[in-house]
This record gives C-alpha cells, structure tokens and sequence, in this order.
C-alpha cells in the first residue's frame, strides 16, 4: 500500500521529480566517469612504466633505493634463483647493474646512467628492446656494444655507429673506462633514461664497474599486478637473511605512487564538493514536497495513520528518486568509460610534453572497475540521506492539528 | 528599481528555500576558490622555484647555446655583454656561469653532474642557492671548493669537507680533473635539481675546461618580471645576432604553459560545480513560480507585462546567485588568507611533491582571474538556471492561472 502511494506521489509534481532525478543522475554520472577515467589513467600508466623497465617487483640490496651505489650490490647466487624460479607467479625476472660515468664522444661529455642489463633475461620482463628508435638493441651480455636513450645520443651528437668512451668509477673506487660502439638509440618516454642511460650488456657493465659478478637489481614480471603483495610476501620469507629488499613498484617508484596519490586526493575533493552540492538540492526539494503537504498530513495523522507510516512513506518517495537517479546515473557513467575503455584519448604535442614531464603517460583511459560504482553509489546514498534528515524530521514532529492549519 | 524590490520581498518570502539555496550556493563557490587558488599556486610555485633557483628571468649565450650546450660554445664577447647589461635599466642583477656536464666522483662513488662555475658574490644576488644552505657555508671565493646538493651528498655517503675529483670534457678534447673539498651542502625544493647541480668557484672551472676568462652564460634577474619581454627585445637589437637572449619562458616553456593549462582547466571545475547547482535553481525556482501561479495572474490580469514578470523571476535568481556568490567568495576569502599564511602542509605527498620541485607547503595564489571565474561563472548558472521558470511564468494564461489549484 505504502510503496504505491509514494509512487503516485512522485508523479504528482513530475516535473520537481525529473528535475530531482536529473541532478542525482548528474552527479552519479559524473563520479562515476571521472572516477573511472582517473583510476583507469592510472592503471595504464602503472602498467606502462612497470612494463617499460620498472617491473612489478623488484629484489634490491637493502639501502639501495635510498642510496643507489655500487656498494649496495648483492650475489646472484643459486639460492636467490631459486627461490625466483620457485614462485610460478614470477613470469620472468633480470638482474640489473646501474652506475654513474661519463659518456664522451669526440669533445663532448655528458653525464650518463650506465645501465647493465641482460638482453636475453630482459626481454621476458620489460618491453625496453621494442622501444628502439634508430639502429638495434643490445646483442649480448658481454659485448662492446651501447645502446644510449635518445636525448643523450642527440646531446652527445653522435649516431649510431660511433664509438664512444665511457668513463666510471668502480665498486673498489677505481676510476676505468671501456670503449664502446653505439648499436642504437631508445626513447622510452621517461626523462631521466632518454636523458642519460646508456645500456650495455652486463657482463661488460660489471666489468667496468668492477662488480665482480654483483648486481644491485632484479626486476620481476608477474602476469597480473594483483598478486604483487602474494609474490612480495612469499620472496620476503624466502630471501631472509641475505641482506635484500623485496619491494613493489609503489616502493620503486615513490614519485608516481605520490603523484598518483596526489592527484586521487584532489579528485575525490571535487567530486565530493559536486555531491555535496547536488545534496543541497535534494534537501530543497524534499523540503518543498513535504512542507507543500503539510495540510495533507494532517489529515491523514487525524485519521489515524501512524506517524511512523507517515515518515515510512517520504522516505520511499524521496529514496525511490534517488534511486532511480542513481541507476540512470550508473547507465550513463558505464557508457562513458566503457567508451574511454574502448577509445582512449592520446595526447600528442606540447599537451603530451606537460604529462611527460611529470612522468605520466600523454593518455587518457578509464575502467570497468565495479568498486568505481559501488563506491560512488554508496557515498552519494549516504550524503542523499544526510540531506533528507532536516525534511524529514520536519514529519516527524509534525503535530496533526498544527499540519491541518499550515498555510 | 520596483522590480528589483520586489524580487527582493519575493526571495523572502520562503526564508527556508532561499537559504538551503544560498547554502548550496556558497559551499560551491568557497569550494571553487579554494581549489582554484591552490592549483594555481602550486604551478605557480614550479615556476618561481626554477626561475629563484637557477634559470632567473633572462639568460643570455652565445647563438645555439640552448640547443646544444657544448663547452666550447662560449659567449663571444663578455666585455660587450657586461657594458650592455650595465647601461640596461631595470635591471638587478646579473651574474656569469659558466655551465658543463661532467662527473664528481667520491672516496667510493661517482655521479653525472651538472657542473657550475659562479662568482659567489654575484651569484648570491641572482638565485635562491646561497639562502638554502643547510651544512657548511657557501662558496667564500678560494678555488677548488664546491657547493652540492644534500641529496647528492647522501647518494655519494659525503659531507662537509670530504674530498671529491670533478672530471668533464675541456675545450681542447681532453678529460680536465680537479680536485675540490665541500664547503657546504645546499637544499631546494627539488630533488632532482638537488641531485644535480654543483656549484663552485668560476675561475677554478674555467682554468679546468682551459676556457681562460670566457664564461657560457649570463643570468640576469629584473626588477619586474613582467617587464621580461621588453628587455629581451633591447638586450636582442643592442647585442646582435651572435648572441641568444632568452627569457624564463623559453627556457621552461612547458612550466609556462602548465600555467596556463591549470588556469584553463579550472573553467571546466567551474563549469561542473555550476551544473550541479543548476539543478537546485531550476527546482526552486520553478517551484516558487508555481506556488505563485494564482498571485501571477492577478499581476498578468491587471497589466503586467511579460517582459517585466520574466525580468522579475530572472532577477529573483540573480539576486541569490550574486548573494551566494558574495558570501562564499568572502568565507573562501578568509580560508585563502589562512592558508596563505603558513601554507597548506602536504608533507603527506612530499616525494612526489619534490621531484617535480613543488615544495611540500603550498602557498595558494590568488589573482584576478580567480575572482573573474568565481564572480562571474557562478552568478551566470544561476541565471541561466532561471530562464525556464521565468518561461514558464510568461507563457501562463491570466485566467486560468487565476482559477490554478
């Protein structure tokens, strides 16, 4: 009985009632699709630069990431391949070595990440190989070959095909420097690689960072980044007691995790001013319906209807708009980012320069998450009902008599 | 005036609506200006970091210098470029840098470096570096001494005193070394920068490089900045074409434009704060013009013309638009001066703050563009709200308006 009156209700002033409508399904929309673009920007970049070279996981000698210098350099010893090759969630992973020299061409000089990878290992974690721009990537481990980030290869004014001389201090302090032959160019999109990184094969690289056999970083690939905190705990209990650090991109990439936090924080801020000023309106509008009946109400309560009926009734009423809001809301937020899923916005141009340069990806994606919606949906039910309190203790206290002679 | 009088008594009438209205209206515009506000500060804050720190407002080099800063791509005549700058007014200062890339290696590590060769004295009036000193003490002018960043000293396990080789590329083709010992250690807001710069003393690098008395860079900092592009352009016709004049803005011309792209990105925050107001308009507005059907067509019925009912309803929103605007504006005002005062703390977020050389407290900035955005955006919804209640009120028939339950 109750539900078809406040139904009837709803449509007695149909237009206060799609208005109504319209500003939840506004704001669910809204949330919705902005949420989901930023969680799914995120998601493409974290799985972009975790990709590229970060990887999901990686093994460092502990003090490293605060402190990265040769020192901070481990063994890779059968255990530590062990306990990698035992996880069936690790699909691949690839020692690192990573020292500062000075890359020279000719006159000039600049400064230079000497990067020690293995190219074999490598292709089974990062996507680094497919990022060649001129020329080809590494070989082997022990050649003489290097392949410079891109900038670092304008800088220097060289080409592929130039012999350059890298000039490093060692892990025993020594200063050396090995001769190279540029095989080729990468741009990866991250400034301080295209910068400064000259990749070489690792076995050179320990070579002329007298590592001996050490390496500092070993990147993992997993399948899904899901189980990172799985994989993480498993190589926490199993690497004890050898001096290493088991951390995921989040603790790698302290920068973008912050960033990423950062710009979350701010866009939850603005969605929660827009909720909150959607619920202003619904408080008015409820307000109207109930004060506009108060003569109605009156009646009805002398008649004898419980009052708590009474309250039962503007609830259903004033739920059922937002309900039905909230569902069309939905509809429309799960068109927009099931389209940015399919169509993701790319920026090229200076646009694009402004998000490199603060190392996100010149893009634009969403997701599918469901969480985006049930969250979304729950905060705007939870503020709707806040703002129908005042309204609706208004009913409650409302004395038959009083309601009858309201003008 | 009777209009506007009138539409005054009429928001009135229903204190409640008016109110739960003008709340709704200044908890959008206090939200906007607070928002606004510190996005533009914190861009704001990037540019004036690397003009303070480094880049200053003008930099001139030999042609080509920016493109390519090589070692041997020194300005072609120094003597002419100090002769210019000193008769140039608005002037404040101007320092000679001579910049190369090089490696600093330690007892036990080494890294990539920019390598700066300053006159302290002169340098200390052009950038932020000799007041961000947190160890040791700046650059007295003895040779083979060097400034670092702190992040540096902790990367290379250095501080104050111990010794370090810096090796770069001279003019000549050979790796020059120098020994220097660190007089201090400095801090800015950007751990990159921090990690990157070394500062020491111009004549012990120009000796190194074998570059004689040439430098590769003059910084100069103005009296006004907005007055940068002005000087430029005298500075271009009295040097000529071997030289390179360059403001702050083509030196960070993404910073420049991130400015801009916050500034323009703020409209679309307007714009949806606006639209989630417009609906509680719309609402309240139509449902005033309803409940007052009858009174309508008596006023219709007795000769009021439509153009004054639809300017009444239209000013009737306007008038809570303004209102709510004003108050807001003021609360957002008030909340912009507290933060202004200490800052807002986002320690919370400090790495990701200082890689990209924010600073973890951000100082909100106000212009007039804030105060056009939140003055202007939001009144305009209101109105805009307002047009179709106002049509509706036109369009009714005075009689059966007068005969409407």
């Amino acid at each position: 009985m109750l539900p078809r009156l406040a139904w009837r209700n709803i449509w007695r002033n149909k237009r206060r009632s799609l208005i109504t409508i319209a500003a939840v399904t506004f704001a669910a929309m809204l949330s919705i699709a902005m949420r989901g673009i930023q969680l799914g920007t995120y998601d493409v970049n974290i799985k972009h630069f975790t990709d590229l070279f970060i990887g999901a996981i990686q093994v460092q000698a502990e003090g490293y990431r605060d402190n990265p210098t040769l020192q901070k350099s481990f063994r890779l010893d059968p255990s530590v391949e062990n306990s990698l090759n035992g996880n069936p969630l690790v699909k691949g992973y690839a020692p690192r070595v990573i020292g500062d020299g000075l890359a020279t061409f000719k006159e000039n000089a600049q400064g230079a990440m000497i990067v020690g990878v293995d190219p074999d290992r490598e292709k089974s974690v990062s996507t680094l190989s497919t990022r060649v721009h001129a020329g080809r990537f590494l070989s082997g481990s022990a050649t003489d070959e290097a392949v410079l980030g891109e900038t670092l290869l304008e800088n220097l004014k060289a080409s592929v095909g130039d012999q350059i001389v890298v000039l490093a201090q060692g892990f025993d302090g020594s200063l050396g420097n090995l001769r190279f032959t540029i095989v080729g160019s990468v741009r990866t999109g991250m400034p301080q690689f295209d910068r400064a990184a000259v990749f070489v094969g690792i076995d050179t690289a320990g070579e002329l960072l007298v590592m001996y056999g050490r390496v500092q970083v070993i990147a993992l690939r997993l399948e899904d980044l899901e189980d990172i905190p799985a994989v993480a705990a498993d190589l926490r209990s199993s690497l004890t007691g050898k001096g290493l650090v088991v951390l995921p991109w989040s603790g790698v990439m302290k920068d973008l995790e912050q960033g990423i936090e950062m710009d979350s924080v701010s866009g939850l801020l603005t969605l929660g001013i827009l909720i909150v000023v959607v619920a202003f309106g619904i408080t008015n509008t409820v307000l109207m319906s109930v004060t506009e009946r108060f003569r109605e109400f009156g009646i009805i309560l002398s008649l004898g209807m419980p009052q708590h009926k009474l309250v039962t009734l503007v609830l259903l009423e004033s739920t059922a708009i937002i309900g039905i809001g909230l569902a069309l809301g939905n509809l429309c937020g799960l068109g927009i980012n099931a389209y940015f899923v399919a169509n993701p916005i790319v920026f090229t141009g200076d646009f694009a320069e402004i998000y490199e340069v603060y190392g996100f990806l010149p893009r634009i994606e969403s997701t599918l998450r469901p969480s985006i919606f049930i969250n979304m949906t729950l905060s705007i039910v939870v503020v709707s009902l806040v703002a129908m309190l005042y309204p609706v203790s208004k009913v409650v206290r409302l004395e038959p008599l009083k309601g009858i002679r309201y003008t | 005036m009777m209009t506007f009088r009138l539409a005054w008594r009429n928001l009135w009438r229903n204190p409640r609506r008016s109110v739960v209205v003008l709340s709704s209206l200044v908890v959008g515009v206090v939200a906007a200006v607070v928002m606004d506000t510190v996005s533009r500060g914190m861009v704001q804050q990037v540019l004036e970091n690397q003009i303070g720190s480094h880049v200053a407002h003008i930099q001139i080099h030999r042609k080509g210098f920016h493109e390519n800063p090589e070692i041997r791509s020194t300005v072609p005549d120094a003597d002419k470029v100090r002769k210019v700058l000193t008769g140039t007014p608005g002037l404040r200062a101007f320092s000679e840098r001579v910049v190369s890339f090089g490696l600093l290696s330690g007892a036990a590590t080494s890294s990539g470096v920019s390598l700066i060769g300053v006159n302290p004295e002169a340098e200390k009036k052009i950038t932020t570096i000799s007041a961000s000193i947190t160890k040791g003490r700046q650059l007295s002018g003895h040779p083979n001494e060097v400034l670092i960043g702190e992040a540096l000293a902790e990367k290379m396990g250095v501080g104050v005193g111990d010794k370090l080789v810096g090796m770069s590329s001279a003019t000549d083709g050979h790796v020059g070394s120098e020994m220097f010992r660190v007089a201090g250690l400095y801090k800015t807001v950007s751990s990159e920068f921090d990690k990157s710069f070394v500062f020491a003393p111009l004549p012990n690098i120009q000796q190194v490089l074998t570059l004689g008395s040439e430098v590769s860079e003059f910084a100069i900092l103005l009296d006004d900045r907005e007055r940068v592009e002005e000087v430029q352009s005298r500075l271009k016709s009295e040097l000529g074409g071997a030289y390179e004049v360059l403001t702050y803005a083509e030196i960070l011309p993404i910073l420049v434009m991130q400015v801009e792209v916050t500034a323009q990105s703020m409209v679309i925050f307007y714009a949806i704060i606006g639209c989630a107001l417009i609906f509680g308009i719309v609402n309240t507005m139509l449902m005033s013009v309803f409940e007052r059907i009858r009174e309508f067509g008596v006023l219709k019925a007795v000769g009021m013309k439509d153009g004054r009912l639809f300017r009444m309803i239209v000013l009737e929103a306007s008038l809570l638009g303004i209102l709510g605007t004003v108050i807001g504006f003021l609360l957002g005002y008030a909340i912009y001066l507290w933060l202004a005062k200490d800052g807002l703390d986002l320690s919370a977020f400090s790495e990701g703050l200082e890689s990209w050389g924010v600073g973890a407290v951000v100082y909100p900035l106000l212009t007039w563009d804030v105060l056009a955005n939140a003055l202007i955006v939001i009144p305009l919804f209101a109105v805009l709200g307002s047009l179709y209640p106002a049509y509706r009120a036109v369009k009714l028939e005075p009689v059966k308006a007068m005969k409407y339950v």
